[in-house]
């Protein structure tokens, strides 16, 4: 499969200040790939990039293999794109608001009453675009970006403001045009619930620079355990384990153990260790970090 | 049609729709409707001013009305609606929506520009038909004065084409200004400064340089009787929006989205 985005090394910077650091990331081809990060990381301005908004040098963005430069035209035909808020002309109706990019884009007619359908405005068309709901801002925003059909799709922050139901919206959506078109999807967001329902892979980034990238299930794996034994000799079973290799055990009740392991064969080794010497075992239990915690950490300890 | 035209078309279109409902048409139509007006209640409460029979009462007419539109009511008007065409980006963010379609930016830059400048000429070929058709009033109103006697319809049409061509250099100006600027105080702030100075300093003899004093000598032609282009003012506007327009486009080609 083909990299459909691609930067190498991207730095960028405004003025002094450095807001990409040597930044490498790819997106596969039928991919949904969650660009996660705080607030400021740097996400934005990454999009920016990628669409030409902000002048990189040379060969660090590549969109569909090719060099983004000064006129992309070739390449912004195949892209949709929504960058932070949408673009709204709200003294319009939402028709003629879809029908400005659509004009701009060369596209035929019927595009325009089929991207309504699609994000189910089409009753609301002819209503000024300042009488709608947040909800149905970001629903036209969208309809914008999916007009075109386009083989690749870059979202900034698509469900910003939405309610539970608006947000489920945009996510089915969403995987039914992965589903059914093929579309690939870059979709940055700060929350990382968000992204884990529909995305394949993952980047997270902070300070503009990129702390992980992989599939999701990389970044599920790499959540460290905690596990927890139960036992009538914790003092006896807790040095003993503090002597072989797990160093970081301590008593978390009165008979319970608490260590962390990299990985299940640990779980084993743990076991047999204590059996072999003797120590009752009444009873193990691992519990993974959740993705939450795990983000948490990553944008914190950098 | 080349792409590039068929896309400029497409760029002026959606400009147009954008204009619906905004202050720009509406100062396009109502600037030229008010001075006209005014000027028609002047010699309507004072026909002794038309009535010597050797003056020709159009040029009366048109000129004085030719004369303050120029000077003050043009030149507010393109402020207005080079910031307007400008600022419906600007307050939308529309600006990297625009730039990240598959259209170029010196298309939307130009799109842009033919959009102000065809309601800066709207607003100066609905001056002349309300000239005109107050003139007409006057005459039916004012029977003694001898509008008959003389017909100026196309001199007073060819005079305002040549002061839309001297207005070319303020709307740069101001268009490049409103570009880059979304505070309103600052190409607003520009535009009324620039006007009223120069209605401040026209009987400086070196006033002819001033971009924002060019339609008013442009204006002046008609009581010359003069109707050739090739006119210094003319030239000099058409010289400097060319520059100005050049500056502007390499400036938002290399410039930074946000």
């Amino acid at each position: 499969m083909q990299n459909y985005i691609e930067t190498n090394h991207l730095d960028f910077s405004f003025g002094n200040l450095k807001v990409l650091n040597d930044l490498s990331i790819n997106v596969s081809q039928e991919s949904i790939y969650g660009f996660l990060g705080p607030n400021g990381a740097g996400k934005s301005t990454t999009i920016r990039a990628l669409l030409g908004l902000y002048k990189t040098n040379g060969d660090h963005v590549k969109i569909f293999g090719k060099r983004i430069n000064n006129e992309n035209l070739s390449i912004l035909k195949r892209i949709g794109a929504l960058v932070e808020s949408p673009t709204l002309y709200n003294h319009l109706s939402g028709f003629d608001n879809l029908e400005i990019t659509r004009k701009l884009r060369g596209l035929p007619k019927n595009r325009t009453a089929e991207a309504l359908k699609t994000v189910n405005l089409l009753q609301d068309a002819r209503r000024a675009v300042k009488h709608y709901s947040m909800g149905m801002k970001q629903r036209l925003g969208l309809a914008l970006t999916i007009i075109s059909e386009p083989e690749l799709l870059i979202l900034d922050e698509p469900t910003n403001g939405l309610d539970p139901h608006g947000i489920i919206e945009i996510r089915e959506l969403l995987l039914s045009l992965k589903k059914e078109k093929g579309t690939t999807i870059f979709i940055s967001s700060h929350i990382l619930s968000e992204i884990e329902r529909i995305a394949s892979h993952v980047g997270i980034i902070n300070k503009g620079k990129l702390l992980f990238q992989g599939a999701l299930e990389e970044l599920r794996e790499i959540g460290v355990s905690t596990v927890f034994i139960e036992t009538s000799e914790p003092e006896r079973g807790l040095k003993l384990l503090q002597e072989n290799n797990f160093p970081k055990s301590k008593l978390k009740e009165t008979n319970l153990i608490e260590t962390d392991i990299e990985n299940k064969e640990e779980i084993n080794i743990i076991t047999r260790l204590l059996v072999k010497n003797e120590i009752p075992v009444l009873g193990i239990n691992n519990s993974k970090k959740d993705l939450e915690q795990l983000f948490l950490d990553i944008t914190n300890t950098n | 049609m080349t792409s590039f035209l068929i896309a400029l078309k497409s760029s002026v279109l959606t400009e147009i729709t954008k204009q619906k409902k905004t202050l720009a048409l509406w100062g396009a139509i109502l600037a030229p409707l008010f001075v006209v007006t005014v000027n028609f209640l002047i010699f309507f409460s004072h026909p002794e001013l038309l009535k010597k029979a050797e003056t020709n009462p159009w040029l009366k007419i048109a000129g004085n009305a030719s004369n303050i539109y120029s000077i003050l009511m043009l030149p507010l008007l393109i402020t207005l609606v080079a910031f307007i065409v400008n600022n419906v980006e600007h307050k939308s963010n529309g600006w990297k929506h625009l730039f990240a379609l598959p259209v170029s930016r010196a298309n939307i830059y130009i799109g842009k520009i033919v959009v102000a400048s065809g309601l800066v000429f709207l607003s100066l070929a609905l001056f002349d038909a309300f000239l005109i058709l107050s003139g007409k009033m006057l005459a039916s109103l004012h029977p003694e004065i001898h509008f008959e006697n003389f017909a100026m319809n196309n001199e007073i049409i060819i005079t305002s084409i040549k002061i839309f061509l001297a207005s070319l250099f303020i709307l740069m100006i101001q268009f490049v200004i409103s570009i880059n600027s979304k505070n309103f105080l600052v190409s607003i702030g520009i535009g009324v400064a620039g006007t009223i100075g120069t209605s401040m300093v026209l009987s400086w003899e070196h006033s002819n340089w001033i971009p924002y004093a060019l339609p008013m000598w442009a204006s002046q032609d008609l009581y010359k009787m003069d109707f050739s282009f090739l006119k210094e003012v003319i030239l000099y506007s058409i010289a400097g929006s060319t520059i100005i327009f050049a500056i502007g486009l390499i400036f938002l080609r290399k410039k930074n989205i946000n």
